[in-house]
């Protein structure tokens, strides 16, 4: 994904140019929704603290380091907005995360056009599977998995929108493929594949 | 592209970045947009309100001003000495030095600061009102 299009973007809305700031938020809405739905479940809920961490992010638009890297500065942005969404709610981050094949309308497929050797190996059913054991991680390990995997985000920039240490995040990651590994373990089927 | 330590953390890539993104309803885009829009229009009112005020009180503290200042100002010495520049220029520029010195000591600052403060902010309060009210008029297109 081209980043270096957001700050140009925010770069324009700052100079005057209105539809810079419609560009970046339909680019970002389904990204920054999925990202929030990690820790306040989909529905209404992520939508609400979608928008609220726009409106925050598009407040503190001005005071953006143009040499930084804009998408991470919003994640973290949406990440605190959830946060306080929580807090409000006085719920607790949700450890587990489920996933409901029922609460998904459309598919918003994600296509490498150049496909790697071992992709052409693995089923799309063991990739299904997979994707269902990640999201049933923890929350703190299967949305470093998704921002590092899906979003393809840096660790240094998980780090940065997660508000911990690289060597947190690191070790996170680590554990979360130490975790997943062992679910795959148990899963008989998708150990043979 | 990540990197990989291994077999497996690959297949994990391979699996993960082909994951089906949850699309939140249609409209989810075009109300931040609206919700950001409001609080801009917000602000605005509130800026011109703000500004509006003190360009009022800035004029109506101008007239006071003036009105006790006023004639201290026109009555000075000082506006005496301006109006040799005009009538008299010769002598004025024979005896600069002593000229510009009266015209100095004569100037009545004190009264002079304070109207050209009081006439200093109501400008200013007026040129912000007006440009905040000319963004605030400025409608961006939104589809709902």
């Amino acid at each position: 994904m081209n980043t270096d299009l957001d700050e140009k973007l925010v770069a324009l809305y700052l100079a005057g140019d209105e539809t810079a700031l419609q560009s970046l938020v339909r680019k970002h809405t389904t990204g920054v929704y999925n990202f929030v739905a990690q820790l306040v479940g989909y529905g209404q809920n992520a939508e609400d603290v979608s928008q609220e961490a726009f409106i925050k992010a598009w407040k503190s638009l001005k005071k953006f380091d143009l040499d930084k890297k804009f998408k991470p500065w919003l994640y973290r942005i949406a990440r605190n907005s959830a946060i306080d969404f929580l807090r409000q709610r006085k719920a607790t981050v949700p450890l587990v995360n489920t996933y409901d094949d029922e609460e998904v309308n459309e598919a918003d497929y994600v296509v490498d056009p150049e496909p790697l050797p071992l992709e052409q190996a693995i089923s799309s059913e063991t990739k299904e599977a997979i994707q269902k054991l990640v999201n049933s991680l923890p929350s703190i390990y299967s949305t470093v998995l998704k921002l590092y995997y899906l979003e393809e985000f840096s660790l240094p920039e998980i780090a940065e929108i997660l508000n911990e240490s690289i060597d947190t995040v690191k070790s996170k990651h680590r554990r979360a493929l130490i975790k997943l590994r062992e679910l795959v373990s148990e899963d008989r089927n998708l150990a043979k594949n | 592209m990540p990197k990989f330590s291994n077999l497996f953390e690959e297949t994990v890539y391979l699996a993960v970045k082909d994951s089906r993104l949850v699309t939140p309803s249609a409209t989810l885009a075009d109300r931040v947009l609206f919700a950001i829009e409001r609080k801009k229009r917000f602000y605005a009112s509130v800026k011109l309100a703000i500004y509006s005020l003190v360009t009022i009180t800035s004029s109506i503290g101008l007239a006071v001003v003036w009105r006790i200042e006023g004639s201290a100002i026109i009555n000075s010495e000082a506006i005496q000495l301006l109006s040799l520049l005009f009538s008299d220029f010769s002598i004025v520029a024979s005896y600069w030095q002593d000229y510009a010195f009266s015209l100095l000591e004569s100037l009545p600052v004190v009264s002079i600061i304070v109207v050209a403060s009081f006439a200093w902010a109501a400008c200013a309060s007026l040129w912000m009102a007006a440009r905040t009210y000319k963004t605030f008029n400025h409608r961006a297109v939104v589809r709902v």
